[in-house]
């Protein structure tokens, strides 16, 4: 199968200073791969990369990134802006954030999808609750009317998903996406992205310091340390057979539940 | 090694801090000059000598002399003293009275903030300088009733500020800690709050000082502010009116003064600004 | 054995404006006694931290009672509160928030030292002690919030709390913010200080996950809407819940 995503040997810099250094990485249509890390080891500034979310303060100093036979830190604002939606989504770590306060959760939904195609207010309501239900929100015009800060944070982060799947992209970049809610909400947002790649075939790529909730969701895993990759593997290989000291250290370190 | 893309990083070098020694330091000359005024003077700005009234700039007087043939530049120069030196005391007080008020408000709130912040409501209501203009007249001119008169309807927007500020502070996260340290109020105010909310309270100061500068000038033009033969900036525009067409020197020597002036406080205080602010990389 | 903290009935209703009293705490009573570590386990909203915020005497409790240490401390303010702060004191949520910006963390460690009384020479003194004490190097005492990471500035946050040397020590998601690394390290940094402290240091420990509190609390309670709906050992609570929604929490963690 082609594979859809190829990172090669790429580093990063903020400001001068390498933040990730020769990380190399690929990712198959409907492929979840977990990008696992502490705080400050280059995860969330890896995705971003792919997406031109750098700033100006940062820049892809060496590498590729390969989507779909384009090279993504080379291609012009413009082209990058037109990929950006339709065919790569990003979920932020607080999505409740990433709304704006003031306007309803329908009419942000809206615009989103206005800016990559033509589609009127009827249609977009009818694909908007089509999608709101197939991934198990149970009164979609109810949340299309809410305002950001009258649903919960779980609620939130979930929209966020549905928000990015709007656009039906092919890869799906989820930034710490459980990192700021409670575990029981952890779960629902986990079993969320599993529905969206069993129902669209998405890829995603998931970003999270917790190594439970990565094993609980990816194919793949890739252990990030201090923006070097310590270790790459099949997720059940990597957990059952960690060969980095630092990816046991990880295993170690994620509380379980003793039934 | 196969062919691996290689990209320089383009950084742009941040001009706040060379900026911010220019322009203090032009700030600081200026303040200086106008302290030291009486020494910098190349001639004495009230010595009248009608044989040279109204002459063009030229190598003995570098910006001409006005209708009673006193040198210009002296003028200028003796002028920095009422209009800087007042500026900065006006500034001054409406910080101080206006973030005291302010502070007060927003940590007691109550009664105490719904009367104070009404009576600042008051204050805010009246149409800026006719209201000082009203308690100039009243007073009497000269330049002390002027700074008195800008101060009264200026102090509330620091008392605004000032207020939200405080506001801000006391729900942090960390100033439940500062409570729970067993912090008095009067410490808490002191050693956590203010350090806190000075910031933003200081670059409006900064910025407030061109704007000030200009209502004292503009209460000067009017009659209310320094009495003649008093160099003051706006006075000294406001008589030599009628010049302006004759002998622009006159008037325009100390406009210009104005407008460099309020140039360099106004660009000081944007400077401030964009230093204070953290994501602007320095 | 009498506990060290004691709430009776504890209610905090939250009238708004236009709309209905909310009741975010309704009548809850539990016991902390000496040396325990009991933690308060429930998700966002359940009233967990608005319990804490009333025991901690940051907001006032609409009814119900808090004795701690055989002192009814429900209505103190100003004076007499401050004195209490030298028995009770807490450790938040967000580690680079738990510092004034503007000061060192050795001042905002020798705060309350300072309060009481003691010299700044001391304070230094035992300031440095308090910073080992916690796994952080001496010279921390020099740096600001900004300059140290997460769960450096959560250690500090621990030294600041203990400096004062309370009886009971109150963590409010103490490391919900943290990756999961670094709470393990806050945990056991924990637990070392109840095991040097005995029976002299009390922890209430609020969070929203029980996987982290089996092997490090003596006791639990799960809170829910603003009830508690069960308590027992960690072992208990997870083995066999009697609750429903407990079932529900256990069955939901990953």
């Amino acid at each position: 199968m082609e594979e859809l995503l190829r990172y090669e040997h790429v580093d990063i810099s903020y400001l001068g200073v390498p933040t990730v250094r020769d990380v190399s990485f690929t990712l198959a249509p409907g492929e979840i791969l977990g990008i696992v890390g502490e705080s400050g080891s280059g995860k969330s500034t890896l995705i971003k990369a792919a997406m031109g979310l750098l700033g100006a303060e940062g820049c892809v100093t060496r590498g590729d990134i390969w989507y779909k036979g384009k090279n993504l830190p080379d291609l012009p604002q413009k082209e990058l802006r037109k990929l950006c939606g339709p065919e790569l989504g990003y979920i932020f770590q607080s999505a409740g954030s990433s709304f704006c306060p003031i306007r309803t959760v329908g009419a942000q939904l809206y615009e989103t999808m206005r800016e990559h195609e033509r589609i009127s207010k009827a249609d977009f309501e009818a694909r908007a609750m089509e999608m709101l239900q197939k991934l198990g929100f149970e009164n979609g015009k109810r949340i299309l009317e809410s305002y950001p800060f009258e649903l919960s944070g779980g609620m939130q982060q979930r929209i966020g998903i549905a928000a990015a799947m709007l656009l039906k992209p092919s890869v799906l970049f989820a930034d710490e996406p459980t990192s700021a809610l409670d575990v029981t909400i952890q779960k629902q947002v986990v079993e969320e992205m599993l529905l969206v790649r069993k129902t669209f075939g998405t890829a995603v790529v998931l970003v999270a310091h917790n190594l439970g909730v990565i094993g609980a969701m990816a194919d793949r895993v890739l252990v990030l340390k201090d923006g070097e990759a310590v270790e790459y593997g099949k997720t059940q290989e990597v957990l059952t057979n960690p060969q980095a000291d630092y990816t046991k250290a990880l295993l170690a370190a994620v509380p379980k539940l003793r039934r | 090694m196969s062919e691996v893309t290689v990209r320089k990083q383009k950084l742009r070098k941040s001009t706040v801090k060379m900026r911010l020694i220019i322009f203090g330091t032009l700030a600081v000359l200026l303040v200086v000059c106008s302290f030291f005024s009486a020494y910098l003077t190349p001639y004495d700005p009230y010595l009248q000598n009608l044989d040279i009234a109204k002459q063009a700039p030229s190598a003995q007087h570098l910006l001409g002399t006005d209708r009673y043939g006193r040198d210009m530049l002296s003028r200028v120069i003796a002028g920095s003293r009422a209009s800087i030196f007042s500026t900065l005391l006006l500034v001054a007080i409406i910080t101080a009275l206006g973030t005291a008020v302010g502070v007060t408000c927003g940590w007691v709130g109550g009664w105490v903030d719904t009367v104070l912040m009404r009576i600042s409501d008051v204050f805010l209501a009246f149409p800026g300088l006719v209201f000082a203009l009203a308690v100039a007249g009243s007073l009497g001119g000269g330049l002390q009733n002027a700074i008195i008169a800008l101060a009264a309807i200026s102090w509330p927007k620091y008392a605004r500020i000032a207020r939200s500020q405080t506001l801000a502070q006391k729900e942090t996260q960390w100033m439940k800690a500062v409570r729970l340290s067993g912090s008095g109020t009067g410490k808490i105010i002191l050693k956590h709050i203010l350090p806190n909310i000075l910031g933003p309270i200081l670059v409006t100061s900064m910025l407030d000082i061109g704007t000030m500068m200009m209502e004292l000038a503009a209460l000067s033009f009017l009659g209310l502010g320094a009495k003649p033969p008093i160099p003051e900036w706006g006075s000294m525009m406001s008589d030599t009116r009628s010049l302006m067409t004759t002998s622009p020197w006159i008037t325009f020597s100390p406009g210009i003064a104005i407008f460099l002036s309020v140039m360099i406080f106004n660009l000081l205080g944007d400077t401030i600004r964009d230093y204070a602010d953290p994501k602007s990389r320095r | 054995m009498e506990p060290i903290l004691k709430a009776e009935n504890l209610t905090k209703v939250f009238s708004r404006q236009g709309q209905e009293d909310f009741t975010a705490v309704n009548g809850i009573s539990f016991e902390l006694f000496p040396g325990e570590c009991l933690a308060i386990i429930g998700e966002s909203g359940s009233g967990k931290t608005t319990a804490v915020n009333m025991i901690s005497r940051l907001i006032d409790a609409t009814s119900g009672q808090i004795t701690l240490n055989d002192q009814d401390i429900t209505h103190l303010k100003g004076k007499a509160l401050r004195e209490v702060y030298r028995t009770m004191q807490m450790v938040f949520q967000t580690p680079t928030d738990s510092f004034d910006p503007r000061r060192t963390l050795g001042d905002g460690i020798g705060e309350s030292l300072r309060n009481v009384g003691v010299s700044k020479a001391e304070t230094r003194k035992k300031v440095e002690a308090l910073l080992e004490k916690c796994g952080l190097p001496k010279e921390f005492a020099r740096r600001y919030p900004h300059q140290v990471s997460g769960g450096q500035c959560q250690r500090a946050a621990i030294a600041r709390a203990l400096a004062i040397e309370p009886k009971l020590l109150i963590c409010d998601e103490a490391t919900s913010a943290l990756d999961v690394t670094v709470q393990k390290e806050i945990i056991e940094l924990l637990n070392e200080l109840r095991a040097q402290q005995g029976q002299s240091l009390s922890i209430l420990f609020i969070c929203h996950d029980i996987s982290q509190v089996q092997q490090f609390a003596d006791r639990v309670l799960v809170m829910y809407h603003g009830n508690i709906v069960e308590a027992g050992t960690p072992d208990e609570v997870i083995r066999t819940p009697k609750n429903d929604y407990t079932k529900r929490l256990i069955d939901s963690v990953l």
